[in-house]
């Protein structure tokens, strides 16, 4: 058991280190897929045919392949692409970046196209689930708000901007947030990519013994990191779900 | 204002269709065209620019005639195998983990649903904390954790085949427990209180009166679970199984200049599994929510008969697998119930372990507060402990 407690204690910085990179990944996946979901959101609800079922035809295929096939496709697939046909190197630009900055000691040895295309891979990914959340919530508007603010005389994109996305936003948070929880729990992904989240780092320590306890140690040690974040989040969730109720309930 | 439509509006009405169409059709066939032109044009580095109609239309031609060759001539690789027969082995063994894994899952998720539902801590403690601990860590890890972790168990018992679908199991079997423990809960109270007072048992209200009427609530989220499932399998590849990702991704590194013919063979069998699943859930959704659901004949008994019927189609489909013959069978039998020997040790283990965490704090909060109350109050609570009994 001593065993144990020697190296871990020496590794649980780096563990750390993982873990808030683990969190970041998630945050910065979130956004994007965000970015990706309202505007997907309202295009799905859209009354041009060809808005409609470009969009639906990306939230249909994103959600029909599993996300770790969509991965290699970005790893394996667009890195070559982009190379080939645009002499795009993710590599090079994020180098080039950093030296801008006077900054370039930062970068990391194994280079960072595994965690860009990975992030975005999982923005994109998690985009066409939040889009479907975010399609619920508009619906979920009452219609009476619309056509207020239609006798209002204000224009489409401003009644979607200052009518009805305020209110879904408010709807969607729950939801939102448990999709969130499924997103930190889906960077585990990026190991595939050699990005060095939480996992990989875990794997990488518990590779290198044979010691049943250490690895074990490792293991618990893992799994209580997603478990506090998740479950502290889900926690979040909840307390939303039942605000959420509250308001609806006085309204 | 009721007379027909004129004749003009009504070609009106046909033409604005056809445009729309005709827009659809270039759009979508330029989007695609030129996607395709890229993938090609980035494998076989061949000359000259992707907005000249003529190049994208020789990498699309290109492109398609090879993806069709794939499926239909069933190309080669180097050692002989054609590559369709890869994609099928892959795509059975998809299927076989998905309907191996799900109806364990479902039994093993009513038993943690009714555990949780109990009165008594010492039941509801490990199913919750079973529940909460399953759900909110990655099933990944999971999965590592069991097939990298538990490698002191002997080769025959724990195997990629059993941790694989150990690891499906055990991770639903949380999912399923919140789905059936929704459903039950959903029910009218007056049910379980109505077959209480007809003189059935737990299990006999439980046969007869809960479950049939559970089923209509449960079952367009298990079909959603069993999308899920389709989808999350793909895990499976990265502890040496055979699924469809693992088949794509071994024929992008074996031939990388056919890699997103293969890619897109692969997705479409994914998309061509789970988009006509996804429509059946919606539908059986609404029809469940519109008309009465009132089927003939016992629900319980035809539920076991779905659940028995999919585990007979994934071991099926690992017969087929390996090549039909009694020997393969048998070896399928034992495989299969192997895994669930190990899920239940793994189950007992962890549903001791964390029940125990959560069950020792919990009863000796629940004591300390039993005594820091005053006299009248625990004195007033006791007979009506005894009446709800």
């Amino acid at each position: 058991m001593s065993a144990f407690w020697n190296t871990y204690l020496l590794d649980f910085p780096n563990l750390v280190n993982a873990a808030i990179l683990t969190v970041v990944l998630a945050l910065v996946a979130g956004v994007i897929a965000m970015v990706i979901a309202i505007p997907v959101g309202f295009g799905r609800l859209s009354r041009v045919t060809i808005i409609r079922s470009l969009c639906t035809t990306y939230v249909e295929v994103v959600r029909g392949t599993p996300l770790l096939l969509q991965l290699l496709v970005w790893f394996y697939g667009v890195r070559i692409l982009l190379l080939t046909l645009f002499h795009l190197n993710v590599d090079i630009i994020a180098y080039d970046l950093l030296t801008s900055l006077n900054s370039n000691s930062l970068f990391p040895k194994g280079g960072v196209t595994g965690l860009v295309l990975g992030v975005i891979g999982l923005g994109v990914n998690y985009g066409a689930y939040m889009a479907e959340v975010v399609r619920a919530g508009i619906l979920a508007v009452d219609q009476g708000q619309t056509e207020a603010a239609q006798t209002l005389g204000l224009s489409r994109l401003q009644i979607a901007r200052m009518i009805v996305l305020p209110q879904a936003l408010r709807l969607m948070i729950p939801p939102l947030t448990n999709n969130f929880i499924t997103l930190v729990q889906d960077t585990a992904f990026l190991q595939i990519l050699a990005v060095a989240e939480l996992s990989l780092v875990t794997q990488g320590f518990i590779a290198g013994t044979t010691n049943a306890t250490i690895r074990w140690g490792f293991y618990v040690n893992e799994l209580l990191f997603y478990f506090v974040i998740c479950y502290s989040l889900s926690l979040v969730a909840r307390w939303q779900e039942r605000r959420a109720a509250r308001i609806a309930a006085i309204a | 204002m009721d007379q027909a439509p004129r004749p003009s509006a009504n070609l009106q009405a046909t033409l604005r269709f056809l445009g729309v169409m005709l827009a659809l059709v270039l759009i979508f066939g330029a989007c695609g065209s030129l996607f395709l032109g890229a993938f090609d044009k980035s494998q076989a580095n061949s000359p000259g620019s992707l907005f000249d109609p003529g190049v994208l239309f020789g990498n699309v031609t290109h492109f398609l005639q090879q993806t069709v060759q794939i499926i239909l001539e069933g190309k080669k690789a180097s050692n002989g195998e054609p590559y369709r027969n890869v994609f099928l082995t892959g795509l059975l063994t998809t299927i076989q983990f998905c309907f191996l894994a799900l109806p364990l899952a479902l039994l093993f998720g009513l038993i943690l649903a009714l555990m949780s539902r109990s009165r008594l801590l010492i039941l509801r403690a490990p199913a919750r904390a079973y529940v909460e601990f399953f759900r909110n860590t990655p099933l990944l890890v999971q999965m590592l954790a069991i097939y990298t972790g538990l490698l002191f168990l002997p080769s025959w018992f724990l195997n990629a085949f059993t941790a694989g679908v150990a690891t499906l199991v055990l991770n639903y079997t949380a999912y399923e427990c919140e789905n059936i423990r929704a459903g039950l809960g959903a029910l009218d109270k007056g049910q379980g209180e109505a077959a209480a007072s007809l003189g059935l048992g737990y299990f006999q209200s439980l046969r007869h009166v809960l479950i049939p009427q559970t089923i209509s609530i449960i079952l367009p989220p298990v079909l959603n679970d069993l999308i899920y499932m389709f989808k999350d399998s793909s895990i499976l590849s990265l502890i040496t199984i055979f699924e469809l990702t693992t088949a794509t991704q071994s024929l992008v590194r074996r031939s990388p200049s056919l890699g997103w013919e293969f890619y897109l063979i692969g997705g479409s069998l994914y998309l061509l599994l789970s988009l006509p699943l996804s429509r059946l859930a919606r539908s059986v959704e609404r029809r469940l929510k519109s008309v009465a659901f009132a089927p003939k004949g016992d629900l319980t008994v035809m539920a076991l008969e779905v659940l028995a019927g999919g585990a007979a189609i994934g071991l099926l489909c690992g017969v087929l697998i390996e090549g039909f013959s009694g020997a393969a069978i048998l070896a399928q039998l034992t495989q299969y119930l192997t895994a669930m020997l190990l899920v239940l040790t793994i189950m007992l283990f962890t549903m001791l372990v964390l029940g125990a965490i959560v069950y020792i704090p919990a009863s000796l909060i629940r004591l300390w507060r039993r005594r820091n109350l005053p006299q009248s109050a625990s004195g007033a609570s006791q007979p009506s402990a005894v009446v709800a009994q």
